[in-house]
């Protein structure tokens, strides 16, 4: 365990005497084993361990990075001379900082030993399992694609501050994806996960049995008639649409750029008093749960959206840097880039009726499970697809829809949050509910 | 390299056996509001071994190149492939590469240094930000620098040598609360010169600069289904997802609405379409592969001819169950990857017309430039952004919109074509496509006018 940060404490010790004024050094070492779905069958399984290390540098200023996917071979002499050239053949950036060491809670249950010893055999066996109960749920089922992968690994980082800090961590991730066949008709395509820190975590069944329930009920879809009226989206819908936007201008970077619409925001009403938005990066079994970000800065557990107010943007240390305060602890990002900045496990707050109950208030509107198009990170302007939809009418699912476009903007939209469920589904690191909003345009014949 | 993986290859006891040594370099530099973003330098080396024995596959790679590195990986790849079960699996024979390939370069990109690549990206921007109503910009210069030695068991062994620039910009403008975006890039397989092959870098910011003043002022189209002439980066985009996707022979497998319609109509006799290997038509295309990931060389691969479809895209497996040769289109974006069907250079044949020709003889219609997001289904149906769209009324054109997407069935919107232009281009270079790996594809076409669903707003 110790021995990857005396590897990276041995590369900035190499920067530094090579004339860095500051020097980081990332590291992850990992085991991957991955069995692949293709066409109704296992198509591959692999196994294969990956390792690398990222050394940021300031000189003078000057931001530089070099990384490696190899801590055996590689020359770290090199790797140093790399970093600083690029440096120097930088702009200068008085904000540019290599953080201070601060506390870290020791989490537990990231590690799952079971996940480590399983054997390549044991997930292949898994994968045969889903495909299984996805096929045996109805024939018009075809699996496209999916997988069972397990990784297993550490990371470890180490600055010129004294920051050193390393931890182990494992993951379960499930996927199925494809459509149903019914003679000449196919069907929208379906794509369901599920994922875990520990073996025990993931129903490999219910995922694909969710799959071919949503697939066999999206056949024999038609068309409705273009209106305006209340979109019911589902949790999957609700990353695909709404998140995106609102992740991208949070994001301190952004806003500091001139890129974010939320910029000058904090404190005001930017959403409806249902919509409250949290980040936990220390959530127990959340997917992206971690003591520590990118930079080697705590987790935390924040407000990002309080009863519609915008409480706070995502802070790396050189966005936290420009405005004289302390990183939020959401530098992302692997060995082989910059921090940049990101949420770890993002929950929405639910809200207190049954997915049942949001259908019923609906005089007429459309049930978006998937949403295929196009959102403007910056503007919030969406357009595109709804896949595997129904159409509403007096509080009740009338019928799968095919031909059928929303169109919006995000910023508009959740000041039109009309209601939220009480169950969360996870969809990758984010927790999320159905949100049902008004007044949303739907081009459908 | 070559003759030190041929003599592992010689060792392993499967039917049949890969050795794909792959090392990369990525150099990128970027600024965003006057501002450095990344310097940054990635080195990735390692060897991807994939073994079939009595019809299961096994995968599995190793950072580095030593011996002892590789000959685990091969046990790991034995093991994998002993806990499927055994299928009758053959591989299609094939064309296999022997000896040295590079694409064609034209003013290599080491004869730049790093500091003129960022002085470029950071005058690119500046030069954005220095326009009316422009508030923040950033651009970005990347480059791969790829070498690869593929061994298969059956008598590949090839060396492959290449580099792919890519250059981007993107560009918010501002009036009010209104804020619009506008991008623009340039990619290609080859040197300098061929990535300024349509314009120099000023031009290209010029481009999104005007675009995204234009948006400002511009309004929601109406939805409805009518008219449109696609420029060659929509060309492009549909060529790539909404019917190169069908088309791969996976896909096919598992249920794609090509399936069964080899030798049937699926579009106007006006569409031949093709996914290419080698750049065509102009070269430098940034899809280009000259030998594939399974050692295969590659080809021209006629999809659609004057309409007919002709053939799926396929690698060595797929044609084998196909009963056709291969196509050329294994691909692996790292060494860490396993190959899989991957489109290349995916096109739309030019016509005999010019643009100022078909604008003339266009009635009413919307002339849609510069490719925004989206996605296509096995069943063809997509949806893309359009970052513009333009209204040409009798020849002439007209407003400015917004916002607008393009939808519909893509064969359906493939038979509606009318009018094909001379005008050619690749203009998808500094593009990707994800299938569960990243590719390097480019894609792209003349103008074409065809008749499709706008989505836009209403109420």
């Amino acid at each position: 365990m110790g021995e990857l940060v005396d590897r990276l404490e041995e590369l900035v010790r190499c920067a530094l005497a090579k004339g860095a004024d500051q020097a980081e050094a990332f590291g992850q070492g990992f085991e991957d084993r991955e069995v692949w779905l293709e066409s109704n069958r296992i198509k591959t399984a692999k196994s294969h361990p990956g390792e690398g290390i990222g050394l940021r540098v300031i000189k003078n200023k000057r931001l530089g990075f070099a990384s490696d996917n190899n801590l055996d071979e590689t020359n770290f002499d090199e790797l140093c001379t790399k970093a600083l050239a690029l440096a120097s053949a930088n702009l200068t950036d008085k904000f540019q900082i290599i953080p201070e060491p601060h506390k870290l809670s020791a989490l537990k249950g990231l590690y799952d030993p079971r996940l480590a010893e399983l054997p390549l055999k044991e997930v292949i066996a898994m994968a045969k399992r889903m495909l299984k109960a996805a096929k045996d749920y109805d024939r018009r089922v075809t699996v496209d694609s999916g997988g069972v992968f397990v990784n297993t690994g550490e990371k470890a980082i180490f600055n010129s501050n004294g920051l050193a800090a390393s931890e182990q961590g494992s993951s379960i991730i499930a996927m199925i994806m494809g459509m149903a066949r019914d003679r000449n008709e196919v069907s929208s395509f379906d794509f369901q996960f599920d994922g875990s820190l520990r073996l025990t975590g993931i129903e490999i069944e219910s995922l694909a049995k969710r799959f071919a329930q949503n697939v066999i009920r999206s056949l024999g879809a038609k068309p409705a008639r273009s209106f305006t009226g209340t979109v019911l989206f589902s949790p999957h819908a609700v990353a695909e649409t709404l998140l995106g936007p609102i992740l991208s201008s949070i994001n301190a970077n952004n806003v500091q750029k001139g890129m974010s619409k939320l910029a000058g925001k904090t404190g005001k009403r930017i959403a409806s008093t249902k919509l409250t938005i949290q980040d936990d990066g220390l959530l127990a079994g959340g997917l992206s749960s971690s003591a520590f970000d990118r930079e080697g800065q705590p987790h935390r557990k924040l407000s990002i959206i309080k009863d519609g107010k915008l409480a706070t943007y995502l802070y790396n240390s050189y966005t936290a840097n420009r405005e004289g305060r302390a990183s939020t602890g959401h530098a992302a990002g692997n060995y082989s880039s910059l921090p940049g900045i990101s949420t770890t496990n993002l929950i929405l707050k639910p809200g207190d009726a049954t997915k049942a109950e949001l259908i019923r208030e609906i005089e007429e509107g459309i049930l978006a499970t998937r949403f295929s198009g196009n959102t403007n990170p910056v503007s919030g302007d969406f357009s595109g697809t709804v896949k595997g939809g129904f159409y509403i009418k007096n509080g009740k699912l009338a019928n799968p829809l095919t031909n059928t476009m929303i169109a919006g903007n995000v910023f508009d939209a959740i000041t039109t949050i009309s209601g939220i469920s009480k169950k969360l589904t996870k969809v990758y690191s984010y927790l999320l509910p159905y949100i049902a909003i008004e007044r949303v345009s739907v081009t459908s014949g | 390299m070559i003759s030190y993986l041929k003599e592992i290859v010689e060792h392993i006891s499967a039917d049949y056996a890969e050795l794909r040594y792959h090392e990369r370099r990525v150099n990128a530099v970027s600024v965003r509001k006057g501002e450095p973003e990344a310097a940054q330098t990635n080195h990735l080396a390692g060897v991807g071994v994939r073994l079939l024995d009595s019809g299961r596959w096994g995968f599995s790679s190793t950072p580095g190149s030593k011996r002892a590195d590789i000959m685990r990986a091969i046990g790991d790849a034995a093991t994998a492939a002993k806990a499927m079960s055994k299928r009758k699996k053959t591989l299609a024979k094939a064309k296999l590469a022997k000896g040295e390939f590079r694409p064609p370069v034209e003013d290599p990109l080491e004869n730049y240094s790093l500091e003129e690549k960022l002085g470029l990206v950071k005058e690119a921007e500046a030069k954005a930000r220095r326009s009316k109503k422009v508030v923040s910009a950033s651009s970005a210069y990347i480059e791969y620098l790829d070498k690869k030695a593929i061994v298969t068991s059956d008598g590949a062994a090839a060396l492959i040598t290449d580099a792919k620039p890519e250059f981007r910009i993107t560009v918010v403008a501002k009036e009010g609360t209104n804020m619009v975006t506008a991008s623009e890039s340039a990619g290609v397989t080859g040197g300098w010169k061929d990535l300024w092959r349509y314009g120099a870098a000023e031009e290209i910011v010029e481009k999104a600069v005007k675009r995204a003043q234009r948006l400002l002022s511009a309004e929601f189209p109406k939805g409805e289904r009518m008219k449109v002439i696609l420029s060659p980066e929509m060309v492009g985009l549909i060529a790539h997802e909404a019917i190169g996707h069908t088309v791969e022979a996976d896909f096919v497998l598992s249920g794609a609405i090509t399936k069964g319609k080899i030798g049937k109509r699926v579009a106007s006799e006006l569409v031949t379409l093709a996914d290419s290997g080698p750049s065509v038509h102009i070269p430098g295309a940034s899809g280009t592969l000259l030998v594939d990931d399974e050692g295969v060389l590659t080809e021209r691969t006629v999809v659609i001819e004057n309409g007919i479809l002709k053939s799926y895209l396929h690698n060595r497996e797929s044609a084998a169950s196909f009963g056709v040769a291969p196509t050329g289109n294994a691909r692996a974006f790292e060494y860490s990857d396993e190959p899989i069907i991957r489109m290349r250079n995916t096109y739309i044949e030019p016509g005999e017309m010019s643009l100022s020709e078909l604008l003339a003889s266009t009635d009413r219609a919307l002339l849609l430039e510069g490719a925004g997001s989206g996605q296509a289904d096995a069943n063809a149906e997509f949806m893309f952004g359009v970052q513009e769209a333009t209204l040409i009324e009798k020849g002439k054109r007209k407003e400015t919109f917004r916002g607008v997407t393009i939808s519909g069935n893509a064969f359906e919107v493939l038979q509606s074509v009318d009018a094909i232009t001379k005008e050619f281009r690749w203009a998808l270079g500094a593009g990707y496509c994800g299938k569960f790996q990243r590719a390097k594809v480019d894609a792209g076409g003349a103008y074409v006018r065809c008749e499709a669903i706008i989505g836009g707003r209403h109420g």
